[in-house]
């Protein structure tokens, strides 16, 4: 089905424009008759085809993800190139991290185990240096900014909160510090949207004294998992798995770990929006 | 019974620690850990069928890095499953996973492999791990196998829906088979 990408509000800067052309002629999907591909993200990733012989750019045509593709590591890498722009983060700062992950892999292939470890452990070192660094600069940029505005404590909250501290049978309940933050998460992501919607979740304890919340959002498969941190609200950190779920067609779960309440509120807001 | 189970045996030809990507693994379940599709269905014969809780994915973090499995075609039945598992008398369900057809899906980002680890007197002991990440992946695992069924609480009403909900289960039955009551309800085994 051709279409038109102002039609599905598509912001696109130039050096995403020309990372999609040069991904057209550059890539070719194994097994697809069509000469090239691109990928562009609207709110989801959304692999499109394109083909330069028979339209002019940016016409496209939208298909589905297949698997036997392989494009779904072009649609994750070009999803973090377009985060990338959006987020001002400068250009090329990904493959630092990019060569560290190869250094895992390639060391996981690495006959001798021990030795393997040892070179793994070496990277992740310096990763969790990194994530300690990251993890101070947010904290002293969250203090410029006003904490994200709460609703009111939901009744659906209270009912299940208490259930959370329980340890059954062999298991550890719930943090009380991951109580609370999941708390105010869920307070923040209510107070931001529209009145009149009405959202509910089932809470559980999860591994590790974490909270997972399953959000009831028609459409959408949404699960979060809160655990404590280091750093007080509106640090946080949140693992968060959404799929939509519209229709045979499924398309694989997203994934984000989110370190500010911020980008939850953020991330939810959109979510609903394109629902 | 214990007996005949472990001479029957037919372990893979796998060192300790290698992994596969593909097999089907018997994984044995309590009562809990079995779960209508959807909750209002009927209790016994359910029209859309049973799945996974999703606390199964849940497993990490505890004594086991991931899920601990039998590898069916080493095992060879359900019932070899409960018998040669150590707290195999709180089990009564077995599930089977068809770990090739979840990784070809589509639906993961990245692969679950089954490390063997054989625990005597069970050779045939594997444990199913995500290869790219931990708390991410086992998430994302339980998210997209409970997907055919986004309204879970609501039994579906419309012919349409219906359909759906049928395909969604024929679509889950092709990663995951549940034989419940294989261990009877008053805790016996059957002999056969």
């Amino acid at each position: 089905m051709p279409t038109d990408l102002a039609m599905h509000s598509v912001e696109l800067n130039e050096r995403f424009i020309q990372k999609m052309q040069s991904a057209a002629v550059d890539r070719v999907v194994k097994g697809d008759p069509r000469p090239s591909s691109a990928a562009v993200r609207t709110r989801d990733v959304i692999v499109i085809y394109h083909n330069p012989f028979q339209s002019p750019w940016p016409q496209v045509y939208w298909d589905r993800i297949l698997e036997t593709t392989g494009i779904l590591e072009f649609a994750r890498d070009t999803r973090h190139e377009n985060r990338d722009i959006q987020s001002g983060a400068p250009a090329g700062w990904r493959s630092a991290l990019e060569k560290a992950d190869q250094t895992i892999r390639a060391a996981y292939d690495n006959p001798q185990p021990r030795e393997a470890l040892r070179t793994i452990s070496t990277v992740w070192e310096h990763l969790d240096l990194t994530s300690e660094l990251a993890a101070a600069r947010s904290s002293l940029l969250m203090g410029k900014i006003d904490a994200p505005k709460l609703a009111e404590l939901p009744t659906w909250f209270r009912v299940q909160e208490a259930g959370l501290l329980d340890a059954a049978e062999g298991e550890i309940g719930a943090s009380p510090l991951a109580v609370e933050t999941a708390k105010l998460l869920v307070q923040a992501v209510l107070a931001s949207v529209e009145e009149g919607e009405n959202l509910e979740a089932e809470l559980e304890t999860g591994p590790l004294g974490r909270v997972t919340i399953d959000w009831q959002i028609p459409g959408v498969q949404m699960e979060w998992m809160v655990e404590a941190t280091d750093l007080p609200w509106p640090s946080v950190k949140v693992y968060q798995v959404h799929q939509r779920v519209d229709g045979d067609d499924l398309k694989p779960p997203q994934t984000h770990i989110f370190h500010n309440a911020f980008d939850v509120v953020e991330s939810f807001s959109e979510l609903l929006r394109a629902k | 019974m214990h007996q005949q189970c472990i001479d029957e045996l037919t372990p893979p030809e796998m060192q300790p620690g290698e992994t596969v990507d593909e097999g089907e693994f018997f994984r044995n379940l309590n009562r809990e850990h079995v779960a209508k599709c959807y909750s209002g269905d009927a209790d016994e014969e359910p029209e859309y069928g049973y799945r996974l809780g999703r606390r199964q994915w849940r497993y990490w973090g505890r004594q086991s890095p991931g899920l601990s499995v039998s590898l069916r075609t080493c095992i060879h039945s359900e019932l070899c499953s409960l018998v040669l598992h150590p707290l195999g008398t709180d089990c009564y369900h077995v599930a089977r996973i068809d770990l090739g057809a979840i990784n070809r899906s589509g639906l993961l980002s990245s692969a679950f492999v089954a490390r063997y680890d054989p625990a005597a007197p069970n050779l045939c002991h594997f444990v199913i791990q995500p290869l790219d990440g931990v708390v991410t992946k086992w998430m994302e695992l339980g998210v997209a196998l409970n997907a055919p069924f986004p309204l879970a609480k609501k039994l579906p009403t419309t012919d349409e829906d219906k359909a759906r909900a049928r395909r969604a289960y024929e679509r889950y039955r092709s990663f995951v088979k549940i034989r419940r009551w294989v261990r009877r309800q008053d805790g016996s085994l059957p002999s056969t």
